[in-house]
């Protein structure tokens, strides 16, 4: 029998507010030990929650840029576990009213058609502390660090409408640029800022029916997460396949051995309306105001670039999916250099030198501006790209502008037709036998004797009037 | 005398500022936090701890100029009268105001059984920052008072909050019943309709009957419902406010050897807790794990009850609750949840809606139930109603 996977995902994402969920500590987990705490966030008896409107701001833009409904009333409720890492006993989450329903995101499905993927709702909720666990030493000692007990977090549930690893990656690919979008959120699975836990579960191919799903937690990359799906479809069907009941239960991905292997049976606990922080009640000019507030978000962007600046459509996603790089490009543009040479520049020698160097678009010297500079001296053939590759390494290291840099070191491109003409002959005459390889039918010669050339002229040259001067000269 | 009322007493002196409760003296109940204070709320499961800081309440009232005299005993963690003494601070003169907690209605009964005014104001007036308690969505900062002025001056002291530290205290509400306190006098002259609820074979109403006021019947379908409404409700948020008392970083830790957390929890707990809390524990447990549906349907009658009891005062200015047939026994040792309740019967009701309610002392007194932020107009009528039950007009 045929069997298809039906995958839902539970994704949570750390929101970049300046504070926690509930109180006005810093929302710095990352701090040292226990410094970004008070009586609210250490759940100590007697202290109230007060929810921070710049976490209800950040959560709601979020949520419409994953085109969700903000829903007028939304509340919190105590959702009761006990471990070490919650010693209040239980979390404030919205599981009955959620911040924000519906919504989806929109992804290429493997033959490229476009798909929209729907949200089952958004919610907030407070994260709980981290426990870290020291083995070494004689007796084993467990630490609890409460600075990330209670930063805020937001819950995206899809409906279990995804089929395959596929398209999990790019609903987390594209959920994570448009959050991004916002400005609310980091977003990285690789540093914990965004962590995924998928919902599985096969039937056969056709079928209707929900059968019993296993949640798989612990992948730290977007990859990984096909990586865990790919194996759990096989496993289930493996498992099908040779008679083995399928239980409701949590797996672990193990990175190492690339499989999943079970952790716990699945533990549900109650859930009681929270009776502390009071009914969330928005009103429409909030919302609205919150509205006015979205940027331009990468779909739209994405098609306006195509239109705008006839940018293909790779170059359009490329230029459009990250909002630092996409408003990079566009003031580069404001400069007057052509779009798509602009965009073919950023992608295969900014991005790459920027990563050489450990920077970021946000922090590095390369200005927009410095950039542009450089981009308008190769439109203008004023240096040839050899050189303009030197100039962008330059630009990182000094302070000028791209044609300061040109002039100071003399990489401005040779193209007087005597001086090329000199250097041709000068070649052709050092390399009589290229010379006459090329004449008994060695075509490749040809290609020797331009790069000597150019070699001569020390890479000023245009190598465009080289290559025709060569040829011309080799009859 | 003193030390059998007070479990604490404040050595400190007088701050000396002037305000409006300048000669107050007060005592505050043990779940109340006052910096450095013990803060145990009479649980052996906050043994020892202190508190770090003011509640907001007692911020409100130091710089009201109140004395803070120390801490009366209470039921754990504000669960009954088992072993209070509020009420007896006032009787016996040690202090003129007790600030207690009020979740079944025990401000109301201790005032019942020490012959003093017992005031529980609106949900949501007086602010819960700084309290420790079991049943967030019902528990209101009460007070005790020989003197209905001295409730009133210190309900326009406290009510508010520690803006903006309780967002759950609608400034509008607050603004509304400050104004009303200024215009006291109006409420002692005007003709006014009183609600009576159920069959009062009561002296003190009949006495009632006279120029000015009219009296009615009024009826609310469910009210016999109300006791177990808030069984079920308080002891299912109960059970999840306890859960925080872990043994970890305060309160008693058993010292039985237990191989993981999870036992030394258990343990502890089991240790801390007296029979009445950790049976009510129990219950909310089972609501919670078992039979979820029941809590649903209990919060579902809740909110009906509340539009029921504002339609009743809708067309009265208050209602006299049906007194309570088991007065005394509030003060004893409940030996089981259905005991507490009983003893609480004719109080759970406020408890549950969240409306205002006092208890006039008088042979027998009377419990009012008033609307809704409607606290000022309820203390001026509860004024003028003592004072004809006194003979005093």
């Amino acid at each position: 029998m045929k069997y298809e996977a039906v995958i839902g995902l539970e994704i949570h994402i750390q929101l970049n507010s300046a504070t926690k969920l509930f109180c006005d500590c810093a929302n710095t987990p990352g701090d040292n030990p226990n410094t970004n705490i008070c009586p609210v966030c250490l759940w100590m008896p007697g202290a109230l929650p007060v929810l921070s409107e710049q976490v209800l701001e950040k959560a709601t833009l979020a949520c419409l840029c994953l085109n969700c409904e903000i829903q007028k009333q939304s509340a919190f409720d105590q959702k009761v576990y006990y471990y070490p890492d919650l010693p209040k006993g239980f979390q404030l989450s919205q599981i009955h009213h959620p911040l924000a329903r519906g919504g989806w995101v929109e992804i290429r499905d493997e033959d490229g058609n476009p798909k929209k993927l729907r949200l089952h709702h958004v919610h907030m909720e407070e994260d709980v502390a981290k426990l870290i666990h020291e083995t070494e030493g004689r007796i084993p000692i467990s630490l609890v660090d409460f600075n990330r007990a209670g930063t805020p977090l937001m819950e995206v549930v899809t409906e279990p409408e995804l089929k395959s690893p596929h398209d999990a990656m790019e609903f987390l690919k594209a959920l994570r640029n448009q959050v991004r979008y916002s400005g609310c959120a980091e977003c990285s699975m690789e540093s914990g800022s965004m962590r995924c836990d998928a919902n599985i579960s096969i039937r056969p191919t056709g079928s209707q029916e929900l059968n019993t799903k296993v949640e798989v937690k612990n992948m730290n990359s977007i990859h990984h997460v096909g990586d865990a799906i790919a194996f759990e479809i096989k496993r289930q069907i493996d498992a099908i396949g040779s008679n083995e009941p399928i239980t409701h239960h949590t797996r672990l991905w193990d990175p190492e051995k690339r499989v999943t292997i079970a952790m716990r049976e699945k533990f549900e606990g109650p859930c009681i309306p929270d009776p502390t922080v009071p009914v969330i009640t928005l009103t429409d000019p909030w919302i609205d105001r919150m509205k006015a507030l979205l940027p331009e978000l990468p779909d739209h962007k994405v098609k306006r670039f195509i239109e705008e600046y006839s940018l293909t459509r790779d170059e359009a996603v490329l230029m459009g999916s990250d909002r630092e790089l996409s408003e990079f490009f566009e003031s580069a543009l404001t400069f007057g250099v052509p779009a798509r040479m602009s965009a073919g520049w950023i992608a295969t020698q900014l991005l790459p030198a920027l990563k050489t160097h450990g920077q970021t678009l946000a922090d590095t010297s390369v200005t927009a501006e410095r950039f542009a500079g450089l981009i308008h001296l190769i439109e203008k053939n004023e240096i040839n790209s050899n050189s303009a590759k030197t100039v962008l390494e330059k630009l990182f290291e000094t302070g000028g502008t791209a044609l300061e840099i040109v002039e100071q070191f003399g990489f401005r491109q040779v193209s007087d037709t005597s001086e090329i003409a000199r250097i041709v002959e000068t070649v052709l005459a050092d390399n009589a036998s290229a010379v006459e390889n090329y004449k008994n039918g060695n075509k490749k010669s040809m290609g020797f004797l331009v790069g000597q050339a150019m070699k001569l002229s020390r890479g000023k040259a245009n190598p465009k009037m080289v290559q025709e001067m060569v040829a011309n000269q080799l009859g | 005398m003193e030390s059998k009322i007070f479990i604490h007493m404040n050595t400190s002196e007088p701050s000396g500022i002037e305000g409006p409760m300048a000669g107050t003296s007060v005592a505050i109940d043990p779940n109340i936090s006052v910096e450095n204070w013990p803060f145990t709320a009479l649980s052996t499961a906050l043994e020892e701890y202190v508190a770090l800081e003011d509640a907001a309440l007692v911020q409100r009232l130091r710089t009201s100029g109140a004395t803070l005299r120390g801490q009366t005993f209470m039921g754990e963690l504000g669960l009954g009268l088992y072993r209070d003494t509020g009420g007896a601070a006032v009787s016996n003169g040690l202090v003129d105001l007790v600030i207690k907690t009020d979740t079944t209605g025990e401000v109301r009964m201790a005032a019942a059984n020490s012959g003093c005014f017992g005031f529980k104001p609106s949900y949501g007036l007086v602010s819960r920052s700084g309290m420790i308690g079991l049943v967030p969505s019902m528990e209101s900062c009460g007070m005790l008072a020989g003197e209905i002025k001295t409730i009133s001056t210190a309900l326009g002291c406290i009510a508010g909050g520690a803006n903006p530290l309780d967002p759950s205290i609608n400034k509008a509400d607050i603004k509304k019943v400050l104004q009303d306190l200024e215009h006291w006098q109006d409420f002692q002259t005007r003709p006014i309709t009183v609600g009576i609820l159920g069959e009062q074979d009561n002296t003190a109403v009949e006495k009632l009957s006279r120029p000015g006021i009219s009296v009615k019947k009024v009826s609310i379908k469910n009210l016999a419902l109300t006791p177990m409404l808030h069984n079920i409700i308080g002891s299912v948020e109960a059970s999840s406010s306890a859960g925080r008392f872990d043994s970890v970083r305060y309160g008693h830790r058993s010292s039985a050897s237990t191989k993981n957390w999870n036992d030394m929890y258990i343990n502890s707990r089991g240790e801390a807790f007296g029979p009445l809390v950790k049976a009510y524990l129990f219950q909310g447990g089972y609501f919670q794990y078992q039979n979820y549906s029941a809590f649903v349907d209990a919060c579902r009658s809740r909110a009906r009850l509340v539009q029921e009891v504002d339609e009743a005062l809708g067309t009265v200015d208050l209602i006299i609750l049906p007194p309570s047939a088991k007065l005394r026994s509030a003060l004893d040792e409940p030996k089981s949840v259905a005991d507490l309740y009983e003893a609480f019967s004719s109080t759970v009701l406020a408890s549950l809606t969240g409306h205002p309610a006092i208890f006039i002392p008088g042979a027998p007194g009377l419990q009012l139930l008033g609307k809704r932020f409607g606290d000022a107009r309820l203390l001026s009528l509860a004024a003028r109603i003592s004072n004809i039950l006194k003979g005093e007009i």
